[in-house]
Order: structure tokens, then C-alpha cells, then sequence
């Protein structure tokens, strides 16, 4: 399974629950697609006059699915290929305004733009500048989490809580507290994420008083 | 993240400062109420300020909902912030929204009788000055 196929999977996921009232659905979506969106857009319009309009066009076509995800429909096409696809026609669109206001010649090649409808067609996600474009992002705060927390389990069970993860097993089997009473095991790992937010938010404090 | 998807997630967050079902319009009014800067939430929150936008782009939990508690878990897991604090910064934001509410229909109600006593008036002058004549 490639970058892309494995983004989309998650996405169905995170559509479904998006579509269910899932509270993480919208930040969870937002995280995993603004990157390679943004990725893409900058590749494919690399000499665009002004590169704030790629993260506005891609915070418009976010913002449009999370407000009204039920009109993507999944049957017709990936959720990566339509957040695209709409940031694209988004850009356009600023693009052209923009041209209209300077008059300036804009060194692009020119794409048509695509009407709303074909948002969701099955041949945008043939085009293979997509797959090339989901370089991995860092996770540079599990990196900024770890220079506080050295303790590896309690790295763990923030690796946990940050993925969303809710099952309380999980975490029972970090702290290896399986073998304990079921009853009890929530109340342990409820203690443990405590303590682990108080020495992250410790952490954080004596860090910024630092000079 | 790249500078443009920095500002990609900061403009996103922005956009739902306004939408009273998303977390990130909670943060804007407790900010408003607290007087907090955009800098210092997240010393506020105990949190990483990559983990502000996160939290901002969650919904809202309602305070009335029975799994109120379970909700405010989840996100409170999900962005290292304490349980507690998070609980208490959406019922002060929810309970100062309804006073605001409550305060804006009890002026409009207000608003409301003056005219209607005004238009009796009006209305009840003409009778008065035709039974005085008569």
C-alpha cells in the first residue's frame, strides 16, 4: 500500500466519523490532509506570485468539507483527490483575481478551471504529480515532548493519546497493568495520562523561564 | 509542518473562531474573557502551541450532553491538556454565552413592551380624546 492509498484509507475512516459527531474527526482530517495539500499545491504552482494564496486555498477547501462533509461522497472518488482538487479551483480562482487587480503577467501555465461538480471525478487522482507529493512530515512534537518526558512508557502513553487512541487496554499493556483486576485497570491509566500532562505541563514552564 | 502549511492550519483555525459548534471559538471567547494573547495560551493551557491548533479544530462538546464528561476526556487526551481545566474553560464559555442570551432577549423583551405600551398608547389616545369630546 503507497503514502497515498494509506492517507486515503485513514481518511475514509476519519470521514465516517466525521459524518457520526466524532469531536476528533475535524482536527484529526486538518492534520493528516493540510500537509500534503499544501505540498502538492506549492509543487504543482511552484512560481506562484504569492504563496500565502496556497495555504489560503487549501484553509478554504478544509474548511468547506469540515463544514459540509456530507457532500463529498466517497463512492465517487478519494478524499484526498477532492480537498485537492477543490484547493486547486480555490487558487485558481485567487489566482485570477489577483491577475485581474495587478495586471501583471503571471508566469504559470494555465489550467482551466473545473466546475464544482468535478470536485469528486475518479481521473484527478490518476495524476501522478499526487503521488510524488506526500513527503513525510516530522513529528516534531512527539520530538519536543520527548526532550521533557524520559521516561520511555510515559513517552508511550503520549504517543497514545495523541493518535486518539481510547482503548483502555492499550495503555494497560504500556504500563503492564494487564494482569491487574479489569475494574481497576481504567483508574491506573486515568492516573498515569494525569501525571503525565502535569510533568509535560511542568515541563513546559521551567523550559520558558529558562533563560 | 512547512511555513505554508503553518499558515495553512492558522488561517483554518481563524476561519472557525466564529463556528460555536468548534473549539477554536471557545478558545477565541475565553481569550476575550481572560484576556489571554495568542502567545500565552498555550502556557495557559500546559500545552504545545502545535497542540492549541489541534484542540481548536475539535468540536465543541455540549456541557448538557450526558457524555459530556467522556467528550471532554477524549479531547483533553488527545492534546495533553489537563481534564479539569478544559471541562471548566467550555462551562464558563457555554454559561457566559447563555448569560449574553438570556440578557439580549430580556432587552429585546423590554424593548418589546415599551413598543407595545407605546402603540397602546397611541392607540388608546384618539378613544380618550373621543370620549372627552363626547
Amino acid at each position: 500500500m503507497g503514502d497515498l492509498d494509506r492517507l486515503n484509507a485513514t481518511g475514509e475512516e476519519l470521514h465516517r466519523d466525521l459524518l457520526d459527531g466524532g469531536a476528533l474527526a475535524p482536527s484529526k482530517i486538518a492534520e493528516l490532509f493540510l500537509p500534503p495539500l499544501v505540498a502538492a499545491l506549492n509543487q504543482k504552482f511552484h512560481n506562484v506570485s504569492d504563496p500565502h494564496l496556497i495555504s489560503l486555498a487549501v484553509a478554504d477547501a478544509l474548511l468547506n468539507y469540515l463544514k459540509a462533509p456530507q457532500q463529498f461522497d466517497p463512492a465517487r472518488g478519494k478524499l484526498f483527490t477532492y480537498l485537492w482538487v477543490a484547493a486547486q479551483s480555490d487558487l485558481l480562482n485567487h489566482m485570477q483575481r489577483e491577475r485581474k487587480h495587478a495586471t501583471q503577467r503571471v508566469d504559470e501555465k494555465v489550467v482551466e478551471l473545473r466546475p464544482v461538480r468535478a470536485v469528486n471525478q475518479i481521473e484527478a487522482e490518476q495524476d501522478p504529480e499526487t503521488n510524488l507529493l506526500l513527503s513525510e512530515e516530522a513529528s516534531l512534537i512527539q520530538q519536543e515532548i520527548n526532550e521533557i518526558l524520559l521516561d520511555e512508557s510515559d513517552r508511550r502513553i503520549t504517543e497514545l493519546m495523541l493518535d486518539g487512541v481510547r482503548d483502555t487496554a492499550a495503555f494497560a499493556e504500556v504500563l503492564r497493568v494487564r494482569d491487574k483486576p479489569i475494574e481497576e485497570q481504567p483508574l491506573l491509566v486515568k492516573r498515569t495520562k494525569d501525571r503525565v500532562k502535569i510533568a509535560l505541563r511542568r515541563g513546559l514552564k521551567s523550559r520558558k523561564s529558562k533563560p | 509542518m512547512t511555513s505554508n502549511s503553518t499558515s495553512a492550519m492558522d488561517r483554518l483555525v481563524k476561519r472557525f473562531r466564529n463556528d460555536p459548534d468548534f473549539m477554536a471559538y471557545v478558545l477565541a471567547r475565553y481569550q476575550d474573557q481572560e484576556r489571554i494573547s495568542d502567545e500565552n495560551l498555550p502556557e495557559v493551557l500546559g500545552t504545545l502551541p502545535e497542540l492549541v491548533s489541534r484542540l481548536a479544530l475539535c468540536r465543541k462538546p455540549d456541557v448538557g450532553a450526558a457524555d459530556f464528561a467522556v467528550l471532554v476526556q477524549e479531547i483533553a487526551d488527545y492534546t495533553l491538556i489537563d481534564q479539569s481545566l478544559l471541562a471548566n474553560i467550555i462551562r464558563q464559555v457555554s454559561s457566559l454565552d447563555a448569560l449574553s442570551k438570556a440578557s439580549q432577549h430580556q432587552l429585546l423583551a423590554a424593548a418589546r413592551d415599551r413598543g407595545d405600551a407605546g402603540t397602546k398608547e397611541e392607540h388608546s389616545l384618539p378613544t380618550k380624546k373621543s370620549e372627552g369630546e363626547e
